[in-house]
């Protein structure tokens, strides 16, 4: 990693720090680095020593937030911040395929399989239809299958393929991904898993929105009872509003773990989707 | 509120250091004025920590209104930030003091 990295992955992970403290903390990490190097500390040497930016910004919300929330939040922004870059990665790939295509006359294996997934992926999104999804998971088994009879042919070619692009890796500095493994990421992920992923998603939402729910009804119960209690002189029915209290008391009791419950189902839900995004990440790594 | 009760002794070790950390960084600021590279280096020296995680403790402080910074042009190369106490400051600093040397020795009675 380099300085430069370095202080824009700390600039990604500090979303939502108030613009003054984001841009004066992100300034005294550039002093840091700066003085250091006046000290003849190399730019590694000192990334090393201050520690992940991601742990970096956990520490400045932890500092700079009262709530109790900012585990939460970390969580979250990580998720997020996870996903840019395997998006980013994805982009990068796709766009150097395409620009072989059009820039070289000899077309690399897997360039027109990249297009023709992007184009299907596009179609499903916007369409949605079953029929689109079977015939994507069609494509995705023959690509497999050509896959691995091209891979039998040449390896030779494969060998040339890869010197080149390792070159324009280092000029641009972009991670390289295995092409194949790319495509069958982007369909299987776009086919299956982000429909899954969504209904989890969903699931998850609507069970914290019914625990606030269950909490207000319960608060609604307990003034509406408060109310009726004051009001009322007849001792009977006097008893029967206080086992209403009691049932508002208890739905908020009731409402107020269920939504500890949702925090804490919130939580693991980022951090499986957090660890599924790396496992991709992994997964097209060469 | 499961996670809430493990999280919570987790809690407890940071707070724990930070709270060391304040008072390293207030007593250090007390002596003379210090700029960021030069009180992580001080501290890091003798307390195991990232260096990073001082930055965002420095400005907590600086929020509270206990140290103030200023610019200050240095002999080698561009200007530098530096940190000085408030009156808050060195109030806070003597109180924390006094607490640690309260906290240290009823330690040390049990450690007996």
């Amino acid at each position: 990693m380099k300085k430069s990295e370095f202080l824009e992955e700390l600039n990604e992970y500090l979303v939502g720090i108030p613009k003054s403290d984001k841009e004066e903390i992100l300034q005294d990490y550039e002093e840091h680095f700066k003085v250091g190097k006046k000290k003849k500390r190399s730019d590694a040497e000192i990334i090393k020593s201050l520690g992940d930016p991601k742990k970096i910004a956990r520490d400045v919300r932890n500092e700079l937030s009262s709530s109790e929330q900012f585990e939460l939040k970390s969580e979250a922004i990580e998720t997020w911040v996870a996903l840019k870059k395997f998006s980013k990665n994805i982009f990068n790939e796709a766009r150097d395929k395409i620009d072989d295509t059009f820039q070289k006359e000899k077309k690399s294996d897997f360039s027109k399989w990249i297009l023709i997934s992007l184009i299907f992926i596009i179609a499903i999104i916007i369409l949605n239809s079953p029929f689109l999804r079977f015939v994507g998971v069609v494509v995705l088994v023959y690509i497999i299958y050509k896959y691995f009879e091209e891979d039998g042919k040449n390896n030779k070619r494969k060998t040339k393929v890869k010197t080149k692009s390792q070159t324009k890796t280092s000029i641009k500095e972009i991670e390289e991904n295995d092409s194949f493994k790319v495509v069958i990421c982007v369909l299987f992920n776009v086919l299956f898993f982000v429909w899954f992923w969504f209904s989890l998603f969903w699931g998850v939402v609507s069970f914290f929105i019914t625990s606030l729910a269950i909490l207000i009804s319960g608060i609604a119960v307990i003034v509406f009872a408060i109310f009726a209690l004051i009001s009322q002189n007849n001792p009977i029915i006097k008893d029967i509003i206080l086992s209403g209290l009691f049932a508002g008391l208890g739905l908020v009791t009731l409402g107020s773990l269920f939504m500890a419950f949702s925090q804490w189902i919130i939580k693991i839900f980022f951090k499986l989707s957090k660890f599924y995004i790396e496992l991709n990440r992994r997964f097209i790594k060469k | 509120m499961f996670y809430k009760v493990l999280s919570s002794t987790y809690k407890m070790d940071t707070q724990f250091k930070k709270g060391v950390l304040d008072i390293c960084v207030l007593s250090l600021l007390k002596k003379k004025d210090h700029y960021g590279y030069e009180l992580v280096q001080k501290i890091s020296k003798d307390i195991s920590i990232t260096e990073g995680t001082l930055y965002p403790i420095l400005r907590r402080l600086k929020n509270e209104g206990y140290l103030k910074t200023y610019l200050k042009e240095s002999s080698e190369g561009p200007s530098r930030k530096y940190y000085s106490l408030t009156k808050d400051g060195e109030i806070k600093a003597k109180k924390l003091k006094m607490e640690w040397i309260d906290f240290e020795k009823k330690i040390n009675k049990i450690l007996k």
